[in-house]
């Protein structure tokens, strides 16, 4: 059976409108469809001419209240930030407003020839990677568990999800360093006390690894609710009838998954999973505070690192070229998202 | 040569400065009645919790003299104050007067944002404390005003001392102290596999390095003749103290032995430590039910010097807060006035009440014989402080000296953990940041 | 949206109901056992914030508190400039979430009805924004801000929060835009309203469930955010709540008792704004994206 075409229908919201035909997205003002109203032809045609002048402007003026305010917050910064990665600013240039000198692509050499550079990337695009990976994989079984559960035990998950949602990073991240504290660490206490292991005193952090489970801990709990509530959501388009069919023909629950389910909830997916990549990969403050605000050097991250080199070592113009070297390294995610972006704008 | 080219520039951001200063001038020749306008302070927030009568107190003196100018106190917090003033330094809208930690004035000496202050215009100025006045001055000129000092003692719980020895007074000898010690810890650890007799984290760098001077070594040298800071924390002494540091963190510590002070209180307050080496006013914070601490354990806990090794007094770090005038502001000669009120006769005096230490020597003495204080204020005379390189807030900022100690905890040999925070520090101390 | 219709007693044919019940307490288990891990941290804070503050970092930790006191929330309330913290919260989350749905949704209504040249551009300068890492651009966008006199100002955050939101925003208001049946609108213009006429009568209201998905995170993007509303704002009664929050450490330690009750105290608002939309948001989030 083929169910790769996404039953569309089911767009609840506007409610019960049958939605006629392929929602042709493409609205050209001037062939207004005629049917309801018999309205005096002649007028109306000049009305509508007038309007198609108009209506070429219009897509400009609307985007225009958005289009000024991204420009007038971030652009300038933007290219600001680009000058800066090919000068050599410190505290003094900045303060005092003297000129500083260029330097070329000095920063980027320097940057990209540094072997601890290339450390701290890798262990971004892994830290990233098992996040994301974690993120995703909860937030989906719990997504496909949520629509399987009793009403109240699903409602009891959507209100912690929720809490957990909106709790600041910084609280969140002091609970979690305290659950993590070596002597008095809620952790420790219960692996002894209950699981009978012998955790008294372990420190977490002197192992990266153990350290990064915990901070990856703090980075998935604090993303699932997103990714959980939205791919819930998702799923309730699923048709049943599609699903119990599937079932009836004897596609294991594999099956129906992948033929059924999967491509309705693709695109949202996808969203969700490129923005996770996105956060994942500028993590910053739950390693930060985590470690009490002074990270070991086996702690750093891509996030950390330009952060360090703006700040600590007075060189905003490192800190600079780092943030865009990371925007390139992103950017095979972004191109990918910006496909997505556009292909769905192309389809209507 | 960086260094003559950033004193050039700053001699030059001084003139500039100076300009600015005849500018207001003419403003300043004025009658203070009809000068307008407002003064900006940016205090930590320690002065809005603990004294902020004080700062009530300069501000109604001010108004006295300046009733035109609004004094508008911003309080800052410490986690990203300076990330703030870089920040606000670059923009219009910067404070006049800054109050800076002692460890982080240098930065913003060497770039040139702080403004040249005049001593004769502060109470007791030639008797600031050294610590603190060190850090405000760079080739023989001043930059800021010492605020107030603190320095570490022996924290101790009486009860448990008394419980183990007989005595609650804490021994004046190191070598008397290790035995009481172990008393302690043989009656208290007993039962607890986490009591630490001395709970000594070791990642506490300033106690390290108070070994590290009781020994006669420090962190770094200047060099006449190159012009140059060399690091010299592998010298013979420097790692006597290191190791002495080490082997009474692992002998006492049976906390995790790779944590840092932060939790200081917290351990004494849960009865988890006999005694600590911290801030006087730390002290206070293990009785505070408001600050994580433990109002039971009122009245038992005292202070005494720490005694050192070879027999005298372990010498502490010397920590404080200055206080600045920005040398773009138009308003130095309020913000000075301002400051001398802040820091004057009176203020200190208050400060000193609650058991901090002001910033000069002649207010230091009464507090000497003062019980609750004693043991700070003798503090002060041997006491070390890190140096006052360019560069050594960088160092800081890199927890070389946390990490190299981490490394030795880890089983890095202290030589090899030592010569590799040197090289660090050579590369990081000459180079302002 | 409705919750999923409960076992239709309908035509379909019964296929392994037991095995069907057995598998639904399979998932109870499953959910109570997250429900658990997601709660945990969140019911730390609240046991935290009502103990004494000794006991918080206790050595012998017990999962329940042995003693109940309500002085941490008396602390927190009593601190410096709750009140006006409250005050710059709301005016600043209120005017950013607003201004970033309104905005949002003229420019969804462009490129999700409109062809037009630059409509790519457009889009891509939506993602650019999300891209770059935000501690970065905070010198650079401190000097902006510089520029346009917005230091000190509540409008200066706003501004930042409204921006940072917008391209998420606009996205998911997109989805809903392109779904809503051309005729309608068609009709209505036909009617004598003109274009901008009939989308504000006719479709802004079936918006709803994207501007609720989109407004829930343009407010905890804005109500959790700190180090700009710290850097930018210098009055200390212009701080907001989450910088406010940050005046329980001092450099003798943190009195993390109040420090607790306040953030249970702040997120509050939060769960509220979230329970009131937080229905018609999952039926907003996939509404949009679905489509594509």
């Amino acid at each position: 059976m083929k169910a790769a075409e996404p039953p569309v229908p089911g767009l609840r919201q506007p409610g019960e409108r049958p939605a006629p035909g392929p929602a042709d997205g493409v609205s050209v003002p001037g062939v207004a469809t005629p049917s309801s109203t018999g309205s005096t032809p002649s007028p109306a045609g000049a009305g509508i001419r007038g309007k198609r002048n108009a209506g070429a402007l219009l897509p400009y003026l609307l985007i225009a209240p958005a289009f000024v305010a991204i420009a007038a917050v971030f652009v300038w910064p933007l290219i600001k930030t680009v000058i800066m990665s090919f000068q050599d600013v410190g505290r003094r240039e900045l303060w005092t407003g003297d000129p500083a000198p260029w330097v070329g692509f000095e920063q980027f050499t320097n940057i990209l020839g540094d072997g601890e550079f290339w450390d701290v990337v890798w262990r971004t695009l892994l830290f990233m990677v098992a996040c994301v990976v974690a993120t995703m994989g909860i937030g989906l079984f719990l997504a496909q568990a949520m629509q399987r559960m009793t009403n109240w035990v699903r409602l009891a998950l959507t209100g912690a999800l929720v809490a957990a949602w909106s709790l600041p990073l910084l609280v969140a991240t002091s609970i979690f360093r305290w659950f993590a504290d070596s002597d008095y660490g809620v952790v420790n206490m219960v692996l002894t006390k209950y699981l009978g292991l012998d955790f008294r005193g372990h420190n977490w952090w002197l192992d990266p690894k153990q350290g990064f489970l915990m901070i990856g801990a703090v980075v998935v709990w604090g993303a699932i609710p997103f990714v959980a509530i939205t791919l819930y959501a998702a799923l309730t388009q699923v048709p049943k009838e599609l699903e119990e069919a599937a079932a009836l023909d004897g596609a294991g629950a594999a099956g129906v998954f992948r033929y059924v389910t999967w491509p309705v909830i693709k695109p949202v997916f996808q969203m969700v999973a490129t923005l996770s990549v996105i956060w994942d990969f500028n993590v910053f403050g739950q390693v930060f505070l985590m470690r009490g605000n002074k990270p070991e050097p086996e702690y750093n991250l891509l996030g950390l690192y330009s952060y360090e080199k703006a700040f600590e070592s007075n060189s905003f113009s490192q800190g600079a070229a780092i943030s865009l070297i990371t925007v390139l390294l992103l950017s095979g995610v972004a191109v990918y998202y910006l496909r997505q972006l556009l292909k769905i704008g192309e389809v209507e | 040569m960086k260094r003559k080219l950033i004193a050039a520039v700053g001699a030059a951001t001084m003139m500039a400065s100076v300009a600015a200063c005849g500018g207001s001038g003419g403003e300043a020749a004025k009658d203070p009645k009809d000068r307008k306008g407002t003064l900006t302070v940016w205090l930590m927030v320690d002065a809005q919790s603990t004294w902020p009568e004080l700062v009530k107190q300069a501000n109604t003196a001010f108004s006295k003299k300046y009733p035109g100018v609004k004094v508008n106190v911003q309080y800052q917090q410490w986690a990203d104050k300076t990330k703030k003033l870089d920040a606000a330094l670059a923009g219009d809208k910067f404070p006049d007067v800054v109050e800076l930690g002692n460890t982080e004035t240098m930065t913003y000496i060497l770039n040139g944002a702080l403004g040249e202050i005049d001593p004769k215009k502060y109470d007791n100025s030639d008797t600031w404390i050294k610590g603190l006045k060190d850090t405000c001055s760079y080739e023989g000129k001043l930059y800021c005003v010492p605020y107030y000092a603190g320095a570490r003692v022996a924290i101790y719980n009486k009860d448990m001392f008394k419980g183990a020895t007989g005595s609650d007074t804490l021994p004046t000898t190191e070598d008397a102290l290790t035995k009481a010690l172990d008393k302690v810890q043989s009656k208290y650890g007993k039962k607890d596999k986490a009591f630490s007799a001395l709970y000594l984290p070791g990642r506490y760098w300033y106690a390290a390095m108070s070994y590290v001077a009781a020994y006669g070594g420090q962190i770094a040298e200047y060099d006449e003749s190159s012009k140059k800071w060399k690091a010299t924390l592998s010298s013979p002494e420097a790692q006597e103290g290191i190791q002495h540091f080490i082997d009474l963190v692992k002998k006492y510590n049976h906390g995790d032995q790779t944590k840092d002070e932060q939790d200081h209180a917290n351990v004494m307050a849960n009865e988890k430590a006999a005694m600590l080496y911290g801030n006087g006013w730390e002290a206070g914070s293990v009785v505070d039910g408001n600050a994580n601490g433990n109002p039971k354990l009122k009245d038992k806990i005292g202070t005494a010097g720490m005694p050192g090794p070879n027999g005298k007094a372990l010498p502490s770090f010397i920590g404080g807060s200055d206080l600045a005038t920005i040398s773009k502001s138009e308003n130095q000669d309020l913000a000075e006035y301002w400051i001398s009120l802040f820091t004057n006769e009176k203020s200190e005096a208050a400060l000193a009440a609650k058991d901090i230490l002001p910033n000069n020597t002649k207010q230091l003495e009464p507090l000497k014989s003062k019980a609750s204080t004693a043991p700070i204020a003798n503090a002060v005379p041997d006491a070390w402080f890190t140096p006052i390189a360019p560069g050594w807030a960088a160092v800081e900022k890199k927890e070389t000296i946390e990490l190299m100690l981490l490394d030795i905890l880890k089983g890095t040999s202290v030589e090899d953990a030592t010569k590799a925070a040197d090289a660090e520090i050579d590369e990081l101390i000459n180079e302002a940041s | 949206m409705s919750v999923t219709a409960p076992t239709r007693p309908g035509p379909t044919p019964a296929y392994r109901p037991d095995r069907k019940k057995k598998s639904r307490h399979v998932y109870n288990v499953v959910g109570l056992v997250a429900f658990v891990a997601m709660a945990f941290p969140v019911y730390w804070l609240v046991v935290s914030a009502l103990r004494p503050n000794q006991e918080i970092r206790s050595y012998d930790q017990k999962l329940w508190p042995d003693s109940v006191t309500l002085d941490n929330f008396q602390r927190a309330i009593a601190a410096p400039n709750f009140g006006t913290a409250i005050q710059s919260s709301l005016i600043i989350c209120v005017t950013a979430v607003a201004g970033a749905m309104l905005m949002a949704t003229i420019a969804a209504f462009a490129i999700g009805r409109f062809q037009f040249a630059g409509r790519k551009a457009f889009m891509i300068v939506l993602l650019v924004v999300q891209l770059l890492p935000p501690t970065a651009l905070l010198i650079p966008l401190y000097l902006q801000l510089n520029e346009l006199g917005g230091l000190n100002e509540y409008w200066g955050v706003i501004v930042v929060y409204l921006v940072s939101t917008l391209p998420f925003a606009t996205w998911m208001i997109r989805g809903f835009v392109v779904n809503i049946p051309k005729e309608l609108e068609e009709s209505a213009m036909v009617d004598g309203c003109s274009r901008m006429g009939a989308f504000w009568r006719v479709i802004f209201p079936l918006l709803a469930p994207g501007l609720a998905a989109a407004s829930i995170f343009a407010l905890i993007n804005a109500w959790n955010e700190y180090l700009l509303a710290y850097v930018v704002l210098q009055d200390n009664d212009k701080y907001t709540l989450n910088v406010w929050l940050m005046n329980f450490s001092t450099s003798r330690g943190t009195d993390y008792g109040a420090l607790m009750a306040a953030s249970t105290l702040i997120a509050i608002p939060v769960v509220v704004f979230f329970m009131l939309v937080q229905k018609k948001m999952a039926a907003g989030l996939t509404s949009g994206a679905v489509k594509g």
